[in-house]
């Protein structure tokens, strides 16, 4: 049921012609759940409230952090995810999706210092990108303690980071595309400046979108418009009709 | 007016409580959705005499309503007795589970009581130790999409308003013995900068209503501090808290996760009101059957800073992720545990 609910967002992001997207995380039961079950050293702790939401996460208890194991296909018991978690996309537009950085450690118990883990989540990472094999990596990035370090991957890079997040500074970084509030900072730090066009925490519909992006025509050869933040927070029905008004754009 | 508190005998001491909900059983939850208006009655109340016979071979205190057999969830149940909200589909909360969340398109009227059918059974069945449970007004908001009122303020406000007609009537039905109404306010202190918010609101709840023991029940905080800071303000005699989440299971280790126990003695002490605790000694969100001596030991810890007649026994939160025979099994410990705890009081 999963693979066809998959197979059925790719055809409609196909058909709104969305250049890039990840996979949808229907059975991802929180951003860090399936990398705790498939990376060694790395436990679920307790429930714990996601930043200021109504969504809840297991916070993961770091005491290591080895290998990625071998087959990702994490079992699918009540605290973990119905596999595959990982799966290989053929679609050229594919990201392969990862919390950021700074945001695992952020939200995690961590018992290492911060320069040790990001070093170890930068070669677990790179195995797991490796055994994927895509070629674009969306980083999905609230709490850039050092957004520096994405200009590192092999990979086409999407960054996306709030600058609204208290926490959010950037000193120099140069990565394929920076998504943001600010398409003139995005584009200070990367290729394809993006934008926040979409409004995730509300159902109202942004039904003047070319009207509203015509600003930025003569300033940017080309933008990436994107919703500031999971879609998950939206009913379906609501989320379906902005991906729609995506593809309106293009 | 709080009776229990105002006589600290040993019979009020370390009272049992539940928190609200309870697993569902099949005959019910299979078919909830489809039910009409009569049968939706019958099975409920079916569901809600099987619960309490649960709990009361468990020993709790008190029956809480039973399981809030009659409601879907916390939050879809009142909201779908309201006019000007409309519900799009679900959205995620946790895990993989989903509620449907509504938005706010125009101005809030009640049109139906949200729990009157359940206080009418529990009345009917002469249940006096009974706890009713009612979404608070600040979550009320928090859930919701804002797409009418001026700001989020305004909104959590009308919810108030409308809690507060809900707990009237309800209180009027009842007479004139003590209710205990639990407010349910999980998103309480999600944000850090509307206490302001959180506070008026509940207050607006339980403003001008006699008769009524108030309980707020705050669960998964990032910061119960921010709780504790407008302690004594807020019109609540009880605080129903998640505890045993943040704990370890281990029996031998520091009880990490009742370290905010002594935060609330803190907040306690300052406020003129007299308030009590609600201790959170079993996960809901685990299949494991916490063991009788971590409860009694999580209770002995609290009980460092507590006075006994001042403090509540209770699972985290409600039990209803949990098969019934999970959540019978978290229940029986906690009160055995309790039990004996009181020996030694």
């Amino acid at each position: 049921m999963i693979t066809e609910e998959k197979d059925q967002f790719y055809k409609m992001m196909r058909v709104n012609k969305v250049d890039y997207y990840t996979d949808p995380l229907f059975n991802w039961q929180d951003i860090f759940r399936p990398l705790v079950a498939s990376i060694d050293g790395i436990s679920l702790g307790p429930l714990t409230r996601y930043f200021e939401t109504n969504t809840f996460y297991r916070k993961p208890i770091v005491n290591e952090i080895g290998n990625v194991k071998n087959s990702l296909d994490v079992d699918g018991s009540e605290y973990n995810i119905p596999g595959p978690v990982y799966k290989p996309n053929e679609f050229d537009g594919y990201m392969t999706f990862l919390p950021g950085i700074g945001t695992f450690y952020s939200l995690s118990q961590v018992n290492m210092d911060f320069k040790k883990f990001q070093d170890g989540m930068i070669e677990v990472y790179s195995q797991l990108l490796k055994i994927m094999g895509t070629d674009k990596v969306f980083f999905y990035e609230e709490v850039p303690k050092d957004a520096e370090v994405y200009g590192s991957f092999s990979q086409r890079v999407f960054l996306r980071i709030s600058l609204n997040s208290k926490n959010s500074h950037i000193n120099s970084l140069k990565v394929y595309s920076l998504i943001t509030e600010d398409p003139y900072l995005s584009s200070k730090y990367s290729n394809l400046p993006g934008y926040f066009a979409l409004d995730s925490t509300s159902t109202k519909l942004e039904n003047d979108l070319p009207g509203e992006l015509k600003r930025f025509v003569d300033d940017f050869p080309e933008l990436l418009i994107t919703h500031n933040n999971y879609l998950d927070f939206l009913p379906r029905k609501i989320a379906d009709k902005k991906v729609e008004l995506l593809g309106g754009v293009a | 007016m709080n009776w229990h508190l105002r006589l600290p005998s040993k019979q009020y001491y370390l009272l049992t409580q539940e928190i609200g909900s309870f697993r569902k059983p099949e005959y019910l939850s299979r078919k909830f959705r489809s039910l009409d208006e009569n049968e939706l009655n019958e099975l409920a109340s079916k569901a809600t005499f099987e619960t309490i016979e649960l709990y009361e071979k468990a020993g709790l205190d008190n029956i809480g309503v039973g399981g809030e057999m009659f409601r879907w969830e916390m939050y879809e149940h009142p909201i779908r007795r309201l006019d000007g909200i409309i519900v799009h589909g679900p959205v995620r909360s946790f895990d993989n589970r989903y509620y449907n969340k509504g938005s706010v398109v125009n101005k809030l009227r009640r049109i139906k009581s949200f729990h009157m059918e359940e206080i009418q059974l529990l009345k009917k069945l002469k249940k006096k130790n009974i706890k009713i449970p009612i979404t608070g007004p600040y979550t009320l908001m928090d859930w919701s999409f804002n797409e009418y009122y001026r700001d989020r303020y305004e909104l959590a406000m009308e919810f108030g308003k409308i809690v507060n007609q809900e707990i009237r009537e309800l209180k009027e039905f009842w007479g004139d013995d003590l209710l205990q109404i639990q407010i349910d306010e999980p998103a309480a202190t999600t944000h850090p900068a509307e206490m302001t918010t959180v506070l008026d609101s509940i207050n607006e709840s339980v403003r001008d209503i006699n008769g009524i023991e108030v309980h707020l029940h705050v669960c998964y905080s990032i910061d119960y501090g921010l709780l504790f800071k407008i302690v004594p303000d807020l019109k609540v005699d009880y605080y129903n808290l998640e505890f045993a989440n943040r704990d370890s299971l281990n029996l031998n280790a520091d009880r990490i996760g009742y370290a905010d126990v002594k935060r609330f003695k803190d907040a306690m002490d300052v406020t003129s009101r007299k308030i009590g605790l609600g201790l959170g000694v079993t996960d809901v969100h685990i299949d494991d059957i916490e063991t009788v001596d971590l409860i009694m030991n999580r209770i002995e810890y609290a009980l460092k800073f507590i006075e006994p007649d001042r403090l509540r026994i209770n699972p985290d939160c409600g039990l209803r992720t949990r098969s019934r025979e999970v959540g019978y099994n978290k229940l029986k410990n906690m009160v055995d545990a309790t039990r004996e705890v009181l020996k030694n009081l």
